[in-house]
């Protein structure tokens, strides 16, 4: 499945992201992480952070905490730069799908996909903002090193 | 100097070398790994890091690089807390004592130049880098594009802390572009993405590198500039360059006339280990062997995760590269090439991979290592081994890590130690988290041995098969001075008390030494370190594993270079996991785990306890009214993990 399919299925989002309150309960109200195709991001070797071309607007799912619950919507992804969002998950194709497909735990399925760098991930607030905004466990648990990496 | 023993053994190794003009008297190259965070905010160097250099200056290798100063007064540069900084002349009465140290110690003295480009900017809200690119961990700070005259000025700087280098009396200077650092970023198309002559094509995006190293080269020429250059990123699925785009820098590198390259493997964002324990000693050597294969011209310098002395004698000896670069087996020995040198190789402590000297740095901490507890501390005398005063005879209960480095610790002080060990073997829990342990079992066996060889070497007496208790100290009274209880912790069984079927539970301590076997289908309950070993551990040999862990994540209690592992290898071996969860009822035939989800059946022959440990602290109480000094330490205090046992009982051992 191309990644821009699996991004437009929002209930498929909203249901695995409930079956994960613990994990999103210490973010604050308005946190919000992106997840778009990395076909977008890339294309034609434009800069990752340049802004996208505006039409068509190329579609984007946005996680929101919003009223302590973490709400999946339909947004707009524009290249990088002025996202709104605290963090974004960047797909190649397939890889949103397996997550999706996963029946059990499929946040480890994310995990396997960032390790493979089949989805990358791009940090867009410092350190000192994430953590206020309370990202540690979830970035951790990506297993992502909320700190340095020691590799 | 007449030739040591060991030194007719490994003939490569200790082989006089050159440099332009500079001899050596080995191959060893002291790597520049000593980024400590002992210094001021500001960049001036301490009396804690005089001191630690004066150690490293009497490591015995033919070259010692010091540490990576930045070059710019703005602090872009700037990657660590307390980095030390090269951009103004104020700091070179330091860099001519440092210099003077390693001279004195007999060896040629490199000061690296380090600017962390992407990596950098720690006080200040940005990082420069050649492009654009977002962070992909969280640690570090938003980029800022540097532009032509940013790269012209940096440039200037890099060649002014050069020749201030020298002028301090360095000999040569070296540039990093280790993990990742603002020479990689230029060089990488992952990091690279600009349009002008500094980006697009090999050729252009090794323009900043050759410009770099011509203006050092002009600032410096009578001395050595060394070059520190990834041979692989593990950046390649990022965008990074493939290792053929690596070799081709390392080529524009030795068209400009660097004197040496250190080759270096991967970056700090790369997904994948690349000087972590679970990396097999020797793995990267290819790349050098490729480097010096193809600069035969050039002296190429190796040594990531290559801590065999033995090994690099034979890659000398085949050609696969000029100087041993060496870097943490000498934070966790610093005599360990005296000790090769000398033919003592046995007593060497061995560096295990824990990766805590770097974890610590990324925390904005003073670095230490896991297996010398005297690093960092070599400016007080209160961590020095030193004879003691009233040499006492001193007992320790326990032969884990804590009681055994307590113990050869007094011993070398002059007391006379006797260790009282239950069970049938030295090493305590290490025992069991060493046999299971997925990343490489032999560096933390290596600790027992070296243990089990000091224990004879230094004659503390070890009592295998006898359990301290009030009996038996009755029957000793009057006998010792001192006690050390080093009794570890096991798992506190009453955390289970409610849990319905809990007499069928088996202790993971027990599962983990051999003493009890697990079945096919086993749940673990308890995500922490030794739940996760011991999990990962049957996992490979076989079962069926789930793990469920009362808290939202896994490996809380895992320091923090290994929770990145164990999230890897719990996926890549296909561990089930259930979070926030908890076991409400054993039967014969599995576990009913309930979460926030509902309640689940996992079927199960058997089931492992590994939650929360307890120390085992009785003894504090009976032996209280029985010795003139009683005291703990390791996780008889509290539990912990190998470090703290470790570098505690290293503290008491000088103390006593
Ligand atoms: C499976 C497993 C995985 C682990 N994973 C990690 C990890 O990833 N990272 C980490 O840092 N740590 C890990 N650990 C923990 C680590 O091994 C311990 O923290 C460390 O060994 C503690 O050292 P210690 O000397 O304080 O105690 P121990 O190593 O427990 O040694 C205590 C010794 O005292 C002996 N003893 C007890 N009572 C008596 C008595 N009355 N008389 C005589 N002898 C007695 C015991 O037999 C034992 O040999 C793990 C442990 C296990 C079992
Ligand atoms: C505590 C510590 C500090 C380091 N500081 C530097 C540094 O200042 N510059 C650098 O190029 N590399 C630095 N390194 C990397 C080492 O030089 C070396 O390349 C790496 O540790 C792998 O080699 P090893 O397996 O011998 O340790 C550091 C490593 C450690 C562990
Ligand atoms: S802290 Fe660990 S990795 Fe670092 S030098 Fe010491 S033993 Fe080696």
């Amino acid at each position: 499945m191309l990644a821009a399919a699996a991004i437009e299925d929002v209930a498929a989002w909203q249901r695995l992201i409930d079956g994960y309150a613990p994990l999103f309960d210490p973010l604050a109200d308005g946190a919000a992480v992106g997840l778009a195709a990395r076909f977008f991001a890339d294309a034609g070797g434009a800069r990752r952070a340049a802004a996208m071309p505006s039409t068509p607007p190329l579609p984007m799912l946005v996680w929101r905490k919003r009223g302590g619950r973490m709400v999946v919507q339909a947004g707009a992804y524009r290249g990088l730069d002025g996202l709104g969002v605290d963090l974004v998950f960047l797909a190649g194709d397939g890889a949103l799908a397996a997550v999706l497909a996963r029946a059990e735990h499929p946040l480890g399925e994310m995990k396997r996909q960032l390790r493979a760098a089949r989805i990358q991930f791009f940090v867009l607030r410092t350190k000192r903002e994430l953590a206020d905004l309370g990202y540690e466990d979830f970035v951790e648990a990506l297993g992502l090193p909320f700190l340095g990496a020691c590799r | 100097m007449t030739q040591r023993p060991g030194e007719a053994q490994l003939p490569h190794l200790f082989k006089p070398g050159r440099i332009g003009k500079f001899a050596t008297r080995n191959l060893i190259k002291y790597g520049a790994c000593c980024v400590s965070n002992y210094n001021g905010r500001d960049g001036t160097v301490t009396p804690r890091e005089l001191a630690r250099m004066r150690v490293i200056a009497n490591t015995g290798c033919g070259i010692i690089t010091n540490q990576g100063a930045y070059p710019d007064p703005r602090g872009e540069g700037k990657a660590y807390f307390r980095q030390v900084a090269i951009f103004d002349d104020r700091f070179l009465p330091e860099f001519e004592l440092i210099a003077r140290y390693i001279h004195d110690g007999g060896a040629l003295a490199i000061q690296q130049i380090l600017h962390a480009g992407r990596y950098g900017g720690i006080d200040l809200g940005y990082c420069v880098q050649p492009s654009v690119v977002p962070q992909t961990l969280p640690h570090f700070r938003p980029p800022r594009e540097m532009t032509k005259d940013d790269i012209r000025l940096c440039i200037r700087e890099h060649a002014e802390a050069a020749r201030r280098s020298i002028k301090a009396g360095f000999d040569g200077t070296e540039v990093t572009s280790f993990m990742g650092y603002l020479l990689a970023n230029f060089n990488s198309k992952f990091t690279n993405q600009r349009s002008d002559e500094y980006g697009g094509s090999t050729r252009n995006r090794g323009r900043f590198m050759r410009e770099l190293i011509d203006g050092m080269k002009q600032a410096t020429p009578d001395h050595p500039v060394i070059i520190r250059l990834n041979g692989a990123e593990l950046m390649d699925n990022w965008g990074g360059n493939d290792e053929d785009e690596c070799f081709e820098l390392m080529g524009q590198a030795v068209e400009c006339g660097v004197d040496m390259i250190s080759v270096t493997v991967g970056w700090q964002e790369a997904p994948e280990s690349s000087i972590g324990r679970d990396i097999p000693p020797g793995h990267w050597n290819y790349l050098a062997a490729r480097a010096k294969k193809s600069f035969p011209g050039t002296l190429i310098a190796f040594g990531n995760r290559l801590p065999d002395p033995g090994m690099a004698n034979d890659c000398i000896a085949r050609g696969e590269f000029d100087y041993w670069e060496v870097c943490r087996p000498l934070l966790a020995d610093p005599e360990m090439v005296h000790k090769v040198a000398e033919g003592r190789q046995e007593e060497v402590r061995r560096c295990i991979g824990s990766l805590n000297c770097l974890s610590r740095l990324f925390r904005d901490l003073p670095y230490t290592c896991t297996m010398n507890p005297a690093l960092g501390h070599e400016v007080e005398p209160e961590y020095a081994v030193t004879p003691a005063t009233v040499r006492k005879k001193v007992m320790v209960i326990g032969a884990g890590p804590a009681g055994m480095e307590c113990a050869l610790t007094a011993a070398k002080r002059g007391h006379s130690v006797t260790v009282f060990e239950k069970s049938d073997r030295i090493g305590g829990s290490l025992l069991g988290y060493a046999t299971h342990d997925l990343a490489r079992p032999d560096d933390l066996l290596s600790v027992i041995r070296h243990y089990e060889v000091m224990a004879r070497k230094l004659g503390v007496e070890v009592r295998l098969g006898t359990e301290a208790n009030a009996k038996l100290m009755r029957s000793l009274l009057h006998q010792f001075d001192a006690c050390v209880v080093a009794a570890g912790a096991g798992i506190d069984l009453d955390h289970y008390d409610r849990l319905e079927g809990r007499e069928r539970l088996v202790d993971a301590l027990d599962v983990a030494r051999g003493r009890a076997q697990a079945g096919k289908r086993v749940v673990v309950l308890g995500g922490g370190k030794v739940g996760l070993v011991v999990a990962e551990s049957l996992r490979k040999r076989g079962a069926e594993v789930a793990i469920v862990e009362e808290d939202k994540r896994l490996a809380g209690d895992v320091m923090p270079s290994f929770k990145w592992r164990h999230s890897a290898w719990v996926e890549e071996l296909e561990i089930r996991t259930f979070l926030s969860a908890r076991a409400t009822r054993i039967t014969a035939e599995g576990v009913h785990v309930a979460s926030a989800k509902g309640e689940t059946f996992v079927p199960a022959d058997t089931v492992i306890a590994a939650g929360p440990r307890k120390s085992n602290q009785s003894l504090f109480r009976d032996f209280e009214w029985m010795i003139d000094e009683l005291h703990g330490c390791g996780d008889a205090l509290m539990p912990r993990g190998l470090d703290a046992a470790i570098q505690e009982g290293y503290r008491l051992g000088v103390r006593i």
